[in-house]
């Protein structure tokens, strides 16, 4: 289901939407609230500062199409808000020394909405094709192309093509989700 | 055949094909020129540069389950359908065993209400600075039932128990479900007991 999707059915009161977007998300909202160097209690706040904005703004959400940076947007605001409270708290605030750190860069939160949207796709494959990706793409440990058809169990001239094939899938599925066609600004499509 | 079977034997690896794209010459950069199915491969991981980064952690689910009870909440200020717990049992009420010291007992308490048809069971134990509370609640439900204690809602494990821990003991409690709330009177933790 898209986000677009998922939120008319929020909009509409469904209880079930809300959580399977909340479940859908959580992770990136948690990896925002934990890069922002916080303490535990409030990465917790942020966290769930997050989620509150989102479901007291929900009738005013212009792009659902957009949630995710919306949600990668707010939490990072959070997260500075946070930190400079907490730092006030200290009184070890300097506001030039955070800004020239760069707590959470653009950058960073790019590539973690990225990820997320990767993840998200990937659980929607089947289980042999998210293996084989994930052998490929994600592996901690480099493996070499006859290691990973020796680790599936098929010869190593049939991994090209189910490699092939297994990312054409993954592609219909980012572009069904609406996450393709989001990253087509400044970029070229797969 | 021949050239097939030359290609996919040097299909490229993550790091072989990133090394492959950004080398003009060698034996990787020629297969790459050659290989529809590596070039492929490699269009996504340019794509996406957070290949190779461990996947994202989740949430503690306490978290998780705070976030998804938004909703819930709204819900209970809608308005659904509220039904009064009465107590019918409260261990602190009850006259102490012969023989048997107060003082260590009012660390301990067990209480139980009902309501329509359900039987909810509450047991505090107080240990050091904090308050063990567990709960159950017994009879037909159609959907889940959850427990609201202030901002907090807590969900039951696998065996419909609801078991939490907090500095202080909870005064006010509702059952949620879609059915409806169950609201619990004000509940007094004043050790007023009788001996």
């Amino acid at each position: 289901m898209t986000d677009c999707e998922l939120w008319q059915r929020i909009i509409a009161g469904d209880d079930a939407a809300w959580a399977e977007l909340v479940h859908k998300y959580q992770s990136l909202v948690y990896a925002v609230s934990t890069r922002a160097g916080l303490s535990m209690s409030d990465c917790a706040d942020c966290f769930q500062q997050t989620w509150v904005l989102l479901f007291r703004n929900r009738h005013r959400l212009k792009d659902p199409a957009r949630l995710s940076a919306w949600l990668v947007t707010t939490a990072k605001r959070e997260a500075l808000r946070l930190r400079r409270r907490a730092a006030r708290t200290e009184e070890e605030w300097d506001n030039s020394s955070l800004m020239a750190t760069g707590p959470l860069p653009d950058e960073e939160m790019e590539q973690l909405e990225c990820q997320a949207q990767l993840e998200i796709a990937l659980k929607e494959i089947d289980p042999r094709c998210r293996n084989v990706l994930k052998a490929f793409f994600f592996a901690s440990e480099e493996q070499s192309y006859d290691e990973i058809a020796a680790a599936f169990g098929i010869p190593a001239n049939s991994l090209g093509p189910i490699r092939r094939r297994c990312l054409e899938r993954l592609k219909q599925i980012l572009l069904k989700m609406g996450y393709l066609e989001e990253r087509k600004e400044g970029k070229e499509p797969l | 055949m021949k050239t097939r079977k030359k290609m996919t034997k040097g299909h490229l690896n993550r790091k072989e094909l990133i090394e492959a794209s950004k080398k003009a010459v060698g034996n990787r950069a020629k297969h790459l020129a050659e290989c529809a199915e590596c070039r492929k491969a490699l269009e996504f991981l340019l794509k996406f540069p957070v290949a190779g980064q461990l996947p994202l952690a989740d949430a503690p689910t306490g978290w998780i389950n705070k976030a998804v009870a938004l909703a819930e909440k709204k819900k209970v200020v809608d308005g659904l359908s509220r039904v009064l717990a009465h107590l019918i049992f409260d261990s602190w009420t009850m006259p102490e065993p012969v023989g048997v010291r107060g003082e260590g007992a009012i660390e301990h308490r067990r209480l139980r209400y009902r309501a329509a048809e359900i039987t909810i069971d509450i047991r505090a134990e107080q240990a050091r600075d904090e308050w063990h509370m567990v709960a159950q609640a017994a009879g037909e439900y159609k959907s889940r039932p959850v427990l609201v204690i202030g901002k907090n809602v807590y969900y039951s494990d696998e065996n419909g128990l609801f078991q939490w821990a907090d500095k202080k003991p909870p005064r006010h409690i509702l059952l949620k479900s879609n059915e409806g709330v169950i609201e619990f009177p004000e509940l007094s933790w004043k050790k007023t007991r009788k001996n």
